[in-house]
């Protein structure tokens, strides 16, 4: 089973005068453990495609398959209640909560993708020692580098062993070693636990990690190597 | 997972503890205003409502202390009358009167108080103060006993001689129970009411306490057929009569100042509330794209509304049970009676209050897009 599959989608944003179709009968679909690049320019249609992926948005026509159960045919909630099991986010901003610290926010994703308590802290656990963040558990996000941020964000996206990963410019707002410590970091992570990655970026640092390279553009998938 | 969604949705620290802060003070506001009430109206209970008086014979419409009391009078006479009813163990005549008290040698206004007087027969006649915090009862006419609050007022103490109306009198005794915020009781020898107010051989109310076992209700037939105008009260009703008297003043202005405090405390809750909601959009964005359930975060906000008000309250009822020690200690002239029910009554109300304050800001919800997450 593919975890997503996106099926022949078109998507306008905005109403009227100023609707502007940003995805149009696009397709694509992700192997586990694969991690595919999508790249373009600002505006091409990114992080509409994402969201789409995620139920996130509801397309005007074609399917989103996700970890076998098609989307935006059913109730909301069921659609939420995959997202939160079968997905996991990584922003171009950590958006880890200010309110909690490492460790909390890490396990509220779990709590969240319905892991128990003790899963949940575990999971956590194991991932913090992954990342070298075992230390850090105890900070708020604003105690960390934005490089620290950005790979607890990753060990977020990951605790609850998503079917997918959707990475918006994860490594964007980041310095080159930074950047690559969080591409290494989810690149590896992810397919020891058979996630499938998705990453819409800009960044040509991130090719090396890729196994497949997406290149969209106005709406339209240009490319796929 | 409802703790850690409440804990991430908290608002910054300073503006939440201002917050508890207000609640707290409103809290506080709502409970010295319903102690003092109750205060006032457990002091006319006690005197009132003292064990040793069984009936209270009034001229027709005079059923409390506070009004009407000086409408019409009774003739002294009556109190033999009465006295000779079998089943009437004793008789006493009090008389009462607002007079000045002021110091000796003082031309101060400020040091000058009118009070309640009380005359009675002393030392032990019925219609006598309550409780002494100091000192004993008034045993002459130029004794008296004084409320602790009116003696502190004045800067008086046991010992002191001060002028009643118009004649020199010396403390005795200090009381308690006896202050009903407007004024204050003083107690001393009914000749000498009598003798102040011009109403030599009458009296405003004769006090009965019946013998063990006689027939409560023969006897206030009896005293009613016997003597003209007068009305016979059972200690219950005249206690209750006397309560409902305070309660008409006080009543209403608790409950406004009870729903301004509770105005005043959910417009707090609800503005913090709303800028949590406001300011955390972001997050709360985050949280619906990662798949939180848009009735979870609800509850979170709810619970955080919650939190603020219950902990506003606790530390509103710990600081009055502070301020009402204080109070005592220092400054006896507001009197306060907190009683555990009453403030978890008001407690609850102000947490209940949290929540509604929270309904607004917890719709606001409804207008934030997960995608926002994408864009912050």
């Amino acid at each position: 089973m593919m975890p997503l599959v996106i099926d022949s989608v078109s998507k306008t944003r905005g109403r009227g005068k100023r609707a502007v179709k940003v995805l149009h009968d696009v397709s694509l679909s992700v192997d586990a453990g694969e991690f595919v690049l999508l790249e373009g320019p600002s505006g091409a249609g990114k992080t509409t495609l994402l969201a789409v992926g995620a139920g996130l948005l509801t397309p005007e026509s074609g399917g989103v398959v996700l970890a076998g159960r098609r989307l935006h045919t059913g109730s909301r909630a069921a659609d939420r209640r995959t997202r939160a099991t079968e997905v996991g986010f990584v922003f171009q901003r950590s958006n880890l909560l200010p309110h909690l610290n490492v460790r909390e926010n890490i396990l509220l994703m779990g709590r969240l993708a319905g892991l128990t308590a003790e899963d949940s802290l575990r999971e956590t656990e194991n991932l913090l020692k992954s990342l070298r963040l075992h230390v850090l558990g105890d900070r708020f996000p604003h105690e960390l580098s934005g490089g620290e941020e950005q790979r607890v964000a990753v060990a977020r996206a990951l605790v609850h062993h998503p079917s997918v990963v959707l990475a918006d410019e994860p490594t964007g707002n980041l310095d080159r070693h930074a950047g690559q410590e969080v591409a290494e970091s989810l690149a590896i992570l992810a397919a020891s636990r058979g996630s499938a990655v998705i990453v819409a970026t800009h960044d040509v640092r991130l090719i090396p990690f890729a196994s497949r390279i997406v290149k969209i553009e106005d709406g339209r998938i240009e490319t796929s190597v | 997972m409802l703790k850690l969604l409440a804990k991430s949705l908290r608002g910054r620290r300073i503006r939440t503890w201002l917050t508890i802060a207000g609640v707290a003070t409103c809290n506080l506001l709502v409970i010295v205003i319903a102690s003092a009430f109750r205060s006032v109206r457990t002091a006319m209970s006690d005197y009132t409502g003292q064990k040793t008086v069984d009936l209270w014979v009034a001229p027709p419409g005079s059923d409390n202390l506070i009004r009407g009391s000086f409408a019409s009078l009774i003739p002294l006479a009556y109190v033999d009358s009465i006295r000779a009813i079998p089943g009437v163990a004793v008789a006493d005549p009090i008389l009462e009167a607002f007079l000045a008290v002021k110091l000796l040698r003082s031309n101060d206004p400020q040091k000058r108080l009118t009070l309640l007087t009380i005359g009675y027969m002393p030392p032990n006649g019925l219609g006598g103060p309550p409780a002494y915090t100091q000192g004993r009862a008034p045993r002459g006419l130029s004794e008296v006993a004084m409320d602790r609050a009116a003696a502190y007022r004045l800067g008086v103490g046991v010992g002191d001689t001060v002028m009643l109306s118009e004649y020199q009198v010396v403390i005795t005794g200090l009381t308690t129970g006896t202050n009903i915020l407007a004024t204050q009781f003083v107690f001393t020898g009914f000749d000498a009411v009598a003798a102040g107010t011009g109403t030599m051989g009458q009296a405003k109310l004769i006090l009965v306490k019946l013998s063990p076992e006689s027939d409560c209700g023969s006897i206030i037939q009896t005293i009613e057929k016997r003597l003209q105008n007068v009305r016979v009260y059972t200690r219950q009703y005249f206690m209750k009569s006397n309560e409902r008297e305070i309660s008409a003043g006080f009543v209403p202005l608790l409950s406004l100042v009870t729903i301004l405090g509770l105005g005043a405390a959910a417009l707090l809750v609800g503005l913090l509330i709303l800028s949590v909601v406001e300011e955390r959009r972001g997050d709360i964005a985050v949280l619906l794209a990662l798949g939180t359930e848009s009735g979870a975060i609800g509850r979170g906000v709810l619970a955080h509304s919650v939190a603020l008000s219950l902990k506003g309250a606790l530390i509103g009822i710990s600081l009055s049970y502070g301020l009402d020690a204080a109070l005592d200690a220092w400054f006896p002239t507001i009197p306060l009676r907190i009683a555990f029910t009453e403030v978890a009554a008001i407690a609850g109300l102000f947490i209940a209050t949290g929540l509604g304050a929270a309904v607004v800001p917890v719709m606001r919800l409804n207008t934030i897009d997960p995608l926002e997450a994408f864009r912050s």
